[in-house]
């Protein structure tokens, strides 16, 4: 098992925000983690980095390598983060420093991680962006993050977590914030990447057709519980948990049957 | 190449016509180079001995032998504005200084840890910005005595809990955001964190807080000097002439004008400098700059 959630809590205050979630993830696995806003989704995903804000307590075991995440200290914690796992994050107009351009970014991660020169990293840097299909790479790694459209910001964000070729890649809503058309360029790319560099995926949406097109498994959540997990094929079409089938209710008809097509 | 890739370029290509407008970075550039000449000028070459008391010559209208006159010892206007601007402007540069090595690290502190530090470190910049410039002159002189360093050691201090919270005030805006969590998910470290990802977008706030101290220095040294807690006679200074020139104000106002005028043009030097300087580093700001203003 590539990393191993077990009895996950992160309480606020009395209140448990997520409430026991266990789960598995293989390599090469593709995992959706579907859920409403609020349901603790995005907060199951920073306790997985060590990236929750203070004032929150976590509990459970976070299994990788062999040892606890939520146990390690920051420095060996920081060889992981970025390096092994890394994270897409959902606003790609907020997730780029508005001043540093993007090419330095991306090769910020590699410094740090690869402990590249500032050229080699640079360079390194394109050859990303090119990866992630952006056009004319060379140049557009010296914009700024304002002078690229959200797909492209989207496209860099991707960049920067595949940089060191980490073994889990977390996407927390990675094309929520995206027109429908640019969206469906991103879930082709993670696709292909996914597949093509081998890495396992954690897929958190609220958005069922993006699971139904990327993802082999899938967990429902709501209010901080999995209610139901399974392959994704089986999820869509025979719901067990009142919840799952009220979601999948709630999809428009054509979504539905359209199904998962892959 | 997909066509969906293809339509995210096109749209990003944003329209930048015309050329960069920056005049008022050019013009705060040139007013704060003009001073910076004339104080080093005056190292190696002034028309007069600044500091030549000669009592035929005093109170001598604007000629050929003294460009501006002379004020009521003798001494040439001229001769000693020059030297005048090297007091300005170290008083200031240092004052900031001082302000922006302390007061800057503080807020940066105060921002990322926030807690009981936090706390402490704002009740006592609190406790600083009671303190007016004047009042903090006072007391370092009754320990380290008058002069041009105690005025702008105060004159520093007394700026530093502005720029702490400027800074702190920015820093919480900025840290909010998500590229911040992005870069520590990334395993960059605390320190470093600030430096690159917060630092630079909070930095135009404070270069136009400094433009700002900057002139304030230069009227609080003036003050000071007023009061003979800034810099002690015979070394000239902006302030001290202005006010020396009070008691001849209808006799010869040209004495109070001449160095009232220096004060006020580097100020706004300077301000223009710091305006011209935040939109040319704000990548944003840059953009929107091109093009008709």
């Amino acid at each position: 098992m590539l990393l191993t959630v077990e009895d996950l809590r992160v309480v606020i205050g009395r209140h448990a925000a997520v409430d026991g979630v266990s789960f598995e993830i293989a390599s090469g696995d593709r995992l959706g983690l579907i859920g409403e806003s609020g349901s603790g989704k995005t907060l199951t995903a920073l306790a997985l980095m060590g990236l929750l804000p203070d004032g929150m307590r976590v509990e459970g075991r976070v299994l990788y390598g062999g040892n606890n995440l939520l146990e390690l200290d920051e420095e060996r914690l920081c060889a992981i983060r970025g390096d092994r796992i890394s994270m897409v994050f959902q606003e790609p107009m907020t997730a780029l420093n508005p001043v540093m351009r993007v090419g330095d970014q991306i090769a910020e991660v590699l410094r740090i991680h690869r402990s590249m020169d500032k050229e080699a990293a640079g360079a390194e840097a394109v050859e990303l962006l090119n990866r992630v299909q952006i056009i004319d790479a060379g140049s557009r790694s010296r914009s700024y993050p304002h002078q690229l459209s959200g797909g492209q910001r989207q496209r860099v964000m991707i960049a920067m977590a595949l940089a060191c070729g980490p073994d889990l890649l977390i996407a927390d809503e990675p094309t929520t914030a995206l027109d429908v058309t640019v969206q469906a360029g991103i879930l082709r790319l993670l696709n292909r990447l996914v597949e093509e560099e081998g890495v396992s995926l954690l897929l958190i949406t609220h958005d069922l057709p993006v699971v139904a097109t990327i993802c082999t498994q899938a967990l429902v959540m709501h209010e901080g519980k999995i209610v139901e997990r399974g392959p994704t094929s089986a999820l869509f079409h025979q719901p067990q948990h009142p919840y799952t089938r009220r979601l999948i209710d709630a999809m428009p008809d054509y979504v539905r049957s359209r199904g998962t097509a892959r | 190449m997909s066509d969906v890739a293809i339509v995210e370029q096109i749209e990003s290509e944003a329209p930048s016509a015309g050329l960069p407008s920056r005049r008022t970075l050019l013009l705060g550039a040139l007013l704060v180079l003009l001073i910076i000449v004339v104080a080093l000028v005056s190292f190696v070459w002034t028309p007069h001995d600044p500091t030549l008391v000669s009592l035929q010559d005093r109170l001598a209208g604007p000629g050929s032998s003294f460009l501006l006159g002379t004020d009521q010892y003798g001494r040439d206007l001229v001769s000693q504005m020059m030297v005048g601007s090297r007091t300005t402007l170290f008083v200031g540069i240092i004052a900031v200084a001082i302000a922006i090595c302390v007061g800057v690290p503080l807020g940066a502190v105060a921002a990322v840890r926030r807690g009981w530090l936090d706390e402490v470190i704002m009740r006592l910049a609190d406790v600083v910005f009671a303190f007016p410039a004047v009042l903090m002159a006072i007391l370092l002189a009754a320990g380290f005595g008058g002069g041009t360093v105690t005025a702008m050691t105060a004159i520093g201090i007394s700026y530093v809990p502005v720029f702490a919270r400027v800074t702190r005030g920015a820093s919480l805006q900025i840290l909010e955001r998500e590229f911040v969590l992005a870069a520590r998910a990334y395993a960059v470290g605390p320190v470093k964190n600030f430096v690159r990802h917060v630092l630079p977008n909070i930095s135009h706030v404070l270069i136009v807080q400094g433009t700002i101290a900057f002139a304030l220095a230069i009227l609080a040294e003036a003050a000071l000097s007023y009061l003979g807690l800034g810099t002690q006679p015979p070394t000239p200074s902006w302030g001290r002439m202005l006010r020396e020139a009070q008691t001849y104000i209808s006799l010869a106002p040209r004495l109070a004008i001449w160095p009232g005028l220096a004060i006020a043009v580097s100020v706004l030097g300077f301000s223009l400098l710091g305006d011209g300087l935040r939109d040319a580093l704000d990548p944003k700001f840059a953009e929107r700059g091109k093009g008709p203003r």
